[in-house]
């Protein structure tokens, strides 16, 4: 007997873009989230992961391609798909002169929350991003981290099935970043399917199940870390000190495919102090988003 | 309906307590259209009807303008600097987010009305209140904030939206005899004044601040202007970007 194929969270099929006299920002990208998944997007800046999320939060119209949000078509039906979706924007402004309850509180309102329901959330959600101390401090007295966490609060308010979260941690402490995380994760473990664009690579390797990487507005690699660590060749680094360098802090890293393959480097150049680790997501990252070296550059 | 609503009342609200908070802005337009009206009372001594002519001009220039700039600012402001991207991303209409702004840019021209209506009582004017004022406040104030809509949504620069919203605001009044009579005008420039829902508006006030309210005509075209401008604002505005 043939199952029917649970549905996705989130699905990209063949998502195109191309800006009106400008590059081709996304390129039939496909992806699935599920729900309760946690899929991070990572890319080099320009790479086309803004776009890509943007169109998938409806505020961006795509040149082609499907995009569906638990089957609801976000171009033909965007504030049925935003229903269902809490959403960080990369680029979202706060009122200046609105508290961060006040925030919380007019937010929640739009998603349907009311009286006891709206004051219960407010704070709680006050209480998981530890903004107790600032609950009553207008958007312009708070720092650029208590802002982004702010704007995860709003993003959280109508316990949403899936959520979007553009750099979502982009100048928080690290603190305030694992408190992010740790909201997040307790969504995720909730049923809440996540998209996440990040430009830390603890962060995705950390939190996601599966990582896609974008670059030049292709999904060029998707899957668990080991899946993605399976494709490229290069499965250990080391990384040594220059000897006799005018700069002695300067760090060089070289990969080879086996430990054998450094160890006779090692032994080449003659290294008393190095370290030898495994590739990990960001050695990955650098494979993938390779781009060719300019004359004079050194890798 | 009642979901759309309650939206709009959340976008008003929250546009209200800004406006509360920037209190200084209401203040200086309420002052320059308040000294419009006293420096030409003072320097011209008008006769009552002249003087009448006058008041409904100030009110029509301070409630018409106010309210296009106000709504025009809002816009860009929050187009620019990411608030309208918290609105863009929450299950909400378009329609819901301009009429809360509209609402509340419209509601700080009435208090500037207001203030002028009683800045005028104090000066001495001699004009006759009556309840039809709040209506003709209301469609003046409603009428044109439609264009404001449009451009703050589609200019591409900050500047250039807020430039040319204000100036859509001025042309019109300066194309609207509404501190004189329509006839001072050339005819063919009669001709365009009357495209001008502020034209219709100063004549109405004309007529309620004197005592009489054979209003129906300008209370058509400003209800006409008010369903165009804003129905074409919200539907053509750019809340998705292309």
């Amino acid at each position: 007997m043939k199952h029917a194929e649970p549905q996705a969270a989130i699905q990209v099929v063949n998502l195109t873009k191309r800006y009106r006299r400008g590059p081709l920002a996304n390129d039939r990208v496909n992806l699935r989230v599920m729900p309760g998944e946690l899929f991070g997007l990572l890319g080099p800046n320009g790479a086309g992961k803004t776009t890509l999320v943007r169109q998938v939060t409806g505020e961006l119209m795509p040149t082609g391609g499907d995009i569906r949000v638990f089957g609801v078509d976000v171009v033909r039906q965007p504030r049925r798909a935003r229903e269902l979706l809490g959403i960080v924007p990369q680029e979202a402004g706060l009122f200046a002169a609105l508290t961060v309850e006040d925030h919380l509180t007019y937010f929640g309102r739009i998603r349907g929350l009311k009286n006891k329901d709206l004051r219960g959330r407010v704070d709680t959600l006050v209480r998981e991003l530890n903004l107790d101390g600032h609950r009553r401090k207008d958007a312009m007295n708070l720092s650029g981290g208590l802002k982004r966490k702010l704007l995860v609060g709003i993003a959280m308010l109508g316990r949403p099935r899936a959520i979007i979260l553009d750099e979502p941690t982009t100048g928080l402490d690290p603190h305030s970043r694992r408190e992010v995380w740790g909201l997040i994760r307790r969504y995720q473990r909730e049923g809440t399917a996540v998209l996440l664009t990040t430009h830390y690579m603890e962060e995705a390797e950390y939190l996601s199940d599966r990582v896609g990487v974008i670059s030049e507005g292709r999904l060029v690699a998707a899957g668990t870390v080991s899946e993605l660590h399976a494709r490229i060749s290069n499965r250990f680094k080391l990384t040594y000190r220059q000897p006799n360098t005018d700069y002695p802090h300067e760090r060089t890293t070289v990969y080879g495919r086996t430990m054998d393959e450094l160890n006779q480097r090692i032994h080449q150049l003659g290294l008393e102090e190095y370290d030898v680790a495994k590739t990990n997501l960001e050695d990955i990252y650098l494979e993938l988003t390779r781009r060719p070296l300019a004359a004079g550059e050194d890798r | 309906m009642t979901r759309w609503l309650r939206d709009a009342h959340v976008v008003f609200s929250m546009e209200a307590r800004r406006f509360l908070k920037d209190w200084q802005g209401f203040a200086i337009n309420s002052l320059i259209a308040s000294a419009t009206f006293i420096m030409l009372h003072l320097m011209m001594a008008p006769p009552p009807e002249t003087e009448v002519q006058l008041l409904a001009g100030a009110i029509v220039f301070a409630v018409g303008m106010q309210s296009v700039n106000v709504t025009g600012s809002v816009l860009v402001s929050e187009r620019f600097e990411g608030q309208m991207t918290l609105f863009r991303t929450s299950p909400m209409s378009r329609g819901s987010y301009v009429a809360g702004v509209t609402v509340a840019s419209a509601l700080t021209a009435l208090l500037t009305a207001a203030v002028v209506l009683a800045v005028a009582a104090v000066a001495g004017a001699e004009f006759q209140p009556s309840v039809l004022l709040l209506p003709l406040l209301i469609m003046t104030a409603l009428a044109l904030p439609g264009f404001a809509v449009l451009i703050a949504t589609h200019v591409r620069t900050a500047q250039s939206g807020y430039m040319l919203s204000s100036a859509v605001g001025i042309l019109v009044v300066l194309v609207s005899p509404i501190f004189y009579p329509i006839d001072r005008l050339p005819e063919w420039l009669q001709w365009v004044a009357r495209l001008s829902p502020f034209t219709h508006a100063g004549q109405a006030f004309r007529e309620v601040l004197t005592g009489g309210s054979s209003v129906l005509l300008p209370v058509v075209v400003l209800l006409a202007f008010m369903v165009v401008t804003n129905g074409l604002g919200i539907a053509r505005m750019r809340w998705r970007e292309p």
